[in-house]
């Protein structure tokens, strides 16, 4: 059977890396047990996650992420998307306490290049006139990274797998004023009586779940997304989106190749803009709209 | 027990050592050979040819860690099982999964001759595994040494079951392109 010699030869693996994996698993390390090393700013650091999660109404799911940006203003769409990003990239690794940069399968050693003030920063740019933008900073027990791409019609797409992180990290600030990445600072939001719970409180005991047994709450990098998700649609409305409706809006899970994303977004060309409810908490009370694509 | 205690029981040849193993170590071997097998009762089987070949090789053999070299010998054994009885056995459900995962590591056809052959691309994963980050590692070896179900990966390990696949995915990737540039695609 195909895969049988891989692991038939598994089998004659050493006893240390046997004994190694037979013990417990170093768990997921959660973000509160990190708060220590970010202690001064911790209760800043919630509120800053927070309001940015407003702006981060769409993730990765299926290997697509469809984030983009204009301007200042992010918003969520297939429709302005020029490009498809893989998620799941691994940017960094931490290995015998160096920070270890992959690129195109090398890893350069860039920890003597970082600190909590200082960053390494790697830019590319594609034949396509896409430019790529990868930052890397911090310390090897606190590193961080994040990535923009700028697409040709002036648009910009990012992530910030490490955000947590790296919002309390004086390398981020500075990489904001280097290269005018004024979209990625963290924004204060008002919510008014719409009930948001708190970063801190969901990383401590989860998302809370409304009358109809659906989670809700802005998003959180280290957990699993909410059914209801924390959104800023038309004219300034903050609300709930339903996540299934917003992956049926936006083609999450319904693109596995190149080829279908691009006939998504020639649909998506077509289709124009769609508007999908936000409601409150209860999953049930309209209070806006949140535009998809056009 | 403490291990060293066990083996030196086995190495005494004192027949309790077998007893004292199987009641440390019977869980995770039954898991193991439940994992490759499919079958309780070929897994039981299993089981205790571990034991007596663990019984059969202290002396001379002194393992550092008795549950891996346990672990070893029935995972051996349980593929030994599957081998003499090819028409009669098929491989078990979550290991048959994991076979199919790991078919994209080496192209179709490539095998592996004879044990040097084995043992040297043993050697190979063994050095690419060493240099990937300790959680990557952890949750390939439980998922294709182990043979555990993912989602048993992510409740242990406390990752979604998409983070799981994803983490696994990558590292078959990356042993792929490092089983390539040694030569062995």
């Amino acid at each position: 059977m195909k895969g049988e010699t891989v692991f038939v030869a598994l089998g004659e693996l050493g006893e240390d890396l046997i004994h190694e994996a037979a013990g417990t698993p170093a768990r997921h390390r959660s973000p509160i047990r990190r708060l220590p090393l970010i202690a001064a700013a911790a209760i800043l650091l919630a509120a800053l996650v927070t309001a940015v999660a407003v702006w981060e109404p769409v993730k990765s799911a299926a290997g697509v992420q469809i984030l983009t940006a204009t301007g200042d203003k992010l918003r969520a769409g297939g429709g302005s998307s020029s490009v498809l990003q893989s998620g799941g990239r691994e940017i960094c690794r931490i290995r015998d306490g160096r920070i270890l940069f992959l690129c195109w399968e090398e890893e350069t050693d860039v920890t003597d290049r970082c600190s909590e003030r200082d960053y390494y920063a790697w830019e590319h740019a594609y034949d396509n006139g896409v430019r790529q933008l990868v930052l890397v900073g911090g310390t090897p027990a606190s590193a961080g990274w994040l990535y923009v791409y700028w697409f040709t019609d002036g648009t910009a797409a990012f992530d910030l797998p490490c955000a947590y992180d790296y919002y309390g990290a004086d390398w981020f600030y500075r990489a904001i004023e280097d290269y005018g990445l004024d979209f990625l600072r963290p924004m204060e939001t008002d919510y008014g009586d719409l009930a948001v719970p708190a970063t801190k409180e969901l990383l401590e005991h989860g998302y809370p779940v409304n009358a109809l047994g659906e989670t809700y709450g802005p998003m959180v990098t280290w957990l699993e997304e909410p059914d209801l998700e924390l959104a800023h649609g038309k004219d300034g409305v903050i609300g709930y989106l339903r996540r299934t409706e917003l992956d049926a809006a936006t083609g999450v899970g319904q693109v596995h190749s190149p080829e279908e994303a691009l006939a998504w977004n020639e649909y998506v060309r077509q289709r124009g803009a769609v508007e999908i409810p936000l409601y409150r908490e209860d999953g049930v009370t309209v209070v806006g709209y949140f535009v998809v694509g056009g | 027990m403490e291990d060293r205690e066990i083996v030196a029981l086995f190495r005494e040849r004192r027949e309790e050592g077998i007893a004292a193993a199987e009641k440390k170590y019977g869980g995770l071997l039954f898991s193991v050979a439940l994992g490759v097998l499919g079958s309780r009762e070929d897994a039981g089987e299993a089981v205790n040819d571990a034991l007596l070949r663990t019984w059969d090789s202290i002396p001379p053999n002194e393992p550092e860690h008795l549950d891996a070299y346990l672990a070893k010998l029935c995972r051996r054994a349980a593929i030994d099982r599957l081998r003499r009885d090819r028409a009669g056995r098929r491989w078990g459900g979550v290991a048959e999964q994991a076979l199919e995962e790991l078919a994209d590591v080496l192209p179709d056809g490539k095998t592996v001759e004879d044990a040097v052959q084995a043992s040297e691309l043993a050697a190979l994963i063994e050095r690419f595994l060493l240099a990937q980050p300790e959680t990557a590692r952890w949750v390939f070896l439980r998922r294709y040494w182990y043979v555990e179900a993912v989602v048993d990966i992510a409740r242990e390990t406390g990752y979604s079951v998409s983070k799981v696949k994803s983490m696994l995915h990558r590292t078959r990737k990356a042993l792929g392109v490092y089983l390539e540039k040694e030569g062995y695609r």
